[in-house]
């Protein structure tokens, strides 16, 4: 999985493509924790446009970052969610826990 | 990964490559010239002589580390060097230390080729200080590389065997959590398709005091002994509140409850649980995060489908959760299947087609016989026999009407209590009064607490389903009906259910006076015995004769399941009767079959 980071008026917007499994997991922790820190940025946008396929590690990874983003004070908005990425999050009910535009 | 603590290594894979003074050479031939030799040679360059009579002595004083290289002599023609070759070897695969023949110089291709594949290299005679020092280092080199990767691999060996022998014991374990009454085997047809030795899903299929089925599908994040470790408390919590007789509502708060203490963040159970009440032929779904549940007819055909309404357990905590289960009546001959992720999302052979829903409902046309084995077989086809990537399971569940539980039991009815102490079954009588004022009715949950009567009341193991069931309906009649005066009839509209249960806690949450009394005794009678039940609640009373009169009009049409409840108990007791204007009703059962 691919990742890229840019920062627009105080949202941070973590871009992913690939493959988001259990292999992702430290380039995912490496791309938000920057933004966590950081005090410009107030809401964390993870786009999924470009997901082929998301795996329960990666739905765990997705709720270990809404904790940190709580803790920090920063919303977390999931976008850009389709076809198979769409139809997992669905399955986990992912929209009572994440924003999901 | 972590291999420590590794086996003491060679000393000779230890020593540093270069230093060829601490080199310790053994020199073995059927003749002692070879070895005066060679002394003076390896003297001259640092290296030490190790002493050794035989072929046997020099394996194990290599082996022991004392020696980096043996050198051999092929005077009696390469028997010794084939004795030491096939000793050095035994049992495994990679030796610290090197062999070497000795080939004079005068040797021609033909000797040489026939010790090829015994010995690691030869040196040819005689040998030059210069040359024998450049060889020793190249040998030392070799083995201290042999020995670390040969360490590498023993620690690995035993490393894979540990997890192999943790891995079985915990399998054997986990496959014990299926079930624990034999009786609810044969309604249940499952399939569990670990993607490693362990599986992360686990199914169960539990029997409630009231004879309703419990089902389990419980899939955790991950694969292994991680993610098996996960489901344990899950499987636990859902066997102990089955027994005990808490509905699913209840035991996925206490799934949830606990997997939310004891779990990692970005860990989690997707569960399925689901009761099948098999008198009132009513199912109770739950599915957080699972695929959607199916209600299969007898000819396979989708009757009912329960999608996931929830999130996985162990991630919101107790305020957030929401335990709400989905009600549905179904037919004698339906089948309930539930599934893990793993099935639907399975690969095809060329990655990226999965075994999606279109190719799973096709499996599912047909009788029920044999349903499991056709949607395995489809799955294979399907994926080319290629193992999983992720752990896969099928649950299919029978939904017939069980026959009776005294049916099912191997050994007749007999006329004592499964080995307890009772000459002549005469001396039990006793007899017990409880009343239950509104905190103490707040309080108890009612499956529970009847269970914990009848298991206290020493019932005989025959007859505790069918006392927990007549306890059960009319403690739950004078209560709703009796002291809350809950309308019965709301039940017949589609949102009935959900409206009693809110109207239920509501007035038992507003109750300031009233009480139910329970009593129970046991008269023998003849040489049966016989348990009274006598309710009694302090409400305003109900037309118990005009429900019944209800019940018989009803029953003719065959569409209405409440009610049965009723009809039941009636079909369990001997007698069965309401007095005080339906505010008591004493209901008797016998206890042993009169003889």
């Amino acid at each position: 999985m691919q990742t890229q980071v840019s920062v627009v008026n105080e949202r941070a917007r973590i871009s992913l493509s690939g493959r988001f499994d259990f292999n992702a997991h430290r380039t995912f922790k490496s791309a938000y924790e920057d933004q966590i820190r950081s005090q410009e940025v107030l809401a964390i946008e993870i786009d999924l446009g470009n997901v082929e396929y998301l795996d329960s590690a990666a739905l765990g990874m997705l709720l270990l970052l809404r904790d940190q983003a709580s803790s920090a004070h920063k919303t977390l908005i999931l976008t850009n969610c389709r076809g198979v990425v769409q139809q997992i999050l669905d399955i986990a009910n992912f929209k009572k826990l994440f924003t999901i535009q | 990964m972590d291999l420590t603590p590794a086996p003491p290594m060679p000393a000779a894979a230890q020593s540093p490559p270069e230093a060829v003074d601490s080199a310790g050479v053994i020199v073995i031939d059927s003749v002692p010239d070879l070895r005066l030799e060679l002394r003076g040679l390896l003297e001259a360059i640092g290296a030490r002589l190790v002493d050794a009579s035989d072929v046997g002595e020099a394996v194990a004083r290599a082996d022991r580390g004392e020696a980096a290289v043996v050198l051999c002599g092929l005077s009696d023609g390469g028997d010794v060097l084939r004795a030491l070759a096939d000793r050095r070897m035994r049992g495994r695969p990679a030796c610290p230390w090197a062999l070497v023949a000795l080939v004079p110089a005068s040797a021609g291709e033909a000797e040489v080729e026939r010790i090829h594949g015994l010995a690691d290299d030869f040196l040819l005679m005689p040998l030059g200080s210069a040359r024998l020092r450049a060889r020793l280092r190249l040998y030392m080199r070799m083995g201290a590389y042999v020995g670390r990767m040969e360490a590498r691999r023993a620690a690995l060996t035993r490393y894979q065997d540990e997890a192999e022998e943790e891995e079985r014991i915990a399998s054997y374990l986990i496959s014990r959590l299926e079930w624990r009454d034999p009786s609810v085997k044969r309604l249940m047809h499952a399939w569990v398709s670990p993607a490693r030795q362990l599986s992360g899903d686990v199914v169960a299929v539990a029997r409630g005091p009231d004879d309703r089925i419990n089902v389990l599908l419980a899939d955790a994040t991950g694969h292994g002994l991680a993610a098996a470790i996960s489901v344990l408390p899950v499987s636990e919590v859902f066997h102990r509140m089955t027994d005990r007789g808490f509905d699913i509502e209840s035991i996925v708060t206490e799934m949830n409850r606990k997997l939310r203490s004891c779990m990692p963040a970005d860990r989690f159970v997707a569960c399925v649980a689901a009761s099948i009440d098999m008198r009132e032929h009513v199912i109770e779904v739950w599915n957080g995060g699972c695929p959607p549940v199916l209600l299969l007819g007898s000819d396979g055909s989708t009757e009912r489908v329960w999608s996931s309404r929830h999130t996985a357990l162990g991630i919101l905590d107790d305020r957030d959760f929401d335990n709400t289960v989905e009600r549905s009546s179904y037919d004698e001959r339906s089948q309930l299947m539930v599934m893990s992720d793993g099935l639907s999302e399975a690969l095809g052979q060329d990655w990226q087609q999965r075994f999606g829903d279109r190719e799973l409902l096709e499996t599912l046309r047909g009788p029920a016989a044999g349903r499991l084995g056709r949607i395995v077989s489809r799955l294979q086809h399907f994926t080319g026999g290629r193992a999983l990537d992720d752990d896969a399971s099928i649950l299919l569940v029978d939904c017939l009407l069980e026959p009776p539980a005294e049916a099912v039991m191997d050994s007749p009815v007999v006329s004592a209590g499964e080995g307890r102490a009772r000459p002549s079954g005469r001396t039990s009588h006793w007899a017990i009064e409880l009343r239950l004022g509104p905190a103490q009715l707040r309080r108890i949950t009612l499956a529970p607490f009847v269970s914990g009567l009848v298991e206290q009341l020493g019932i005989p193991g025959h007859q505790r389903s069918n006392v927990f069931c007549v306890l059960s309906e009319l403690l739950s009649n004078a209560l709703d009906h009796g002291l809350l005066g809950l309308d019965a009839a709301a039940l017949d509209l589609p949102e009935g259910y959900q409206q009693i249960r809110e109207a239920r806690a509501a007035r038992l949450g507003a109750l300031t006076s009233g009480n139910l009394c329970i009593k129970a005794s046991v008269e023998p009678s003849g040489s049966a015995e016989y348990l009274q039940i006598e309710i009694e609640d302090s409400g305003a009373g109900f037309d118990s004769e005009g429900l019944e009169a209800r019940l018989a009009t009803l029953k003719g049409s065959g569409t209405v399941r409440r009610g049965r409840g009723l009809e039941l108990v009636r079909s369990i007791c001997q007698e069965l009767r309401f007095d005080r204007d339906g505010r008591r009703v004493v209901a008797i059962v016998a206890l042993t079959a009169a003889v």
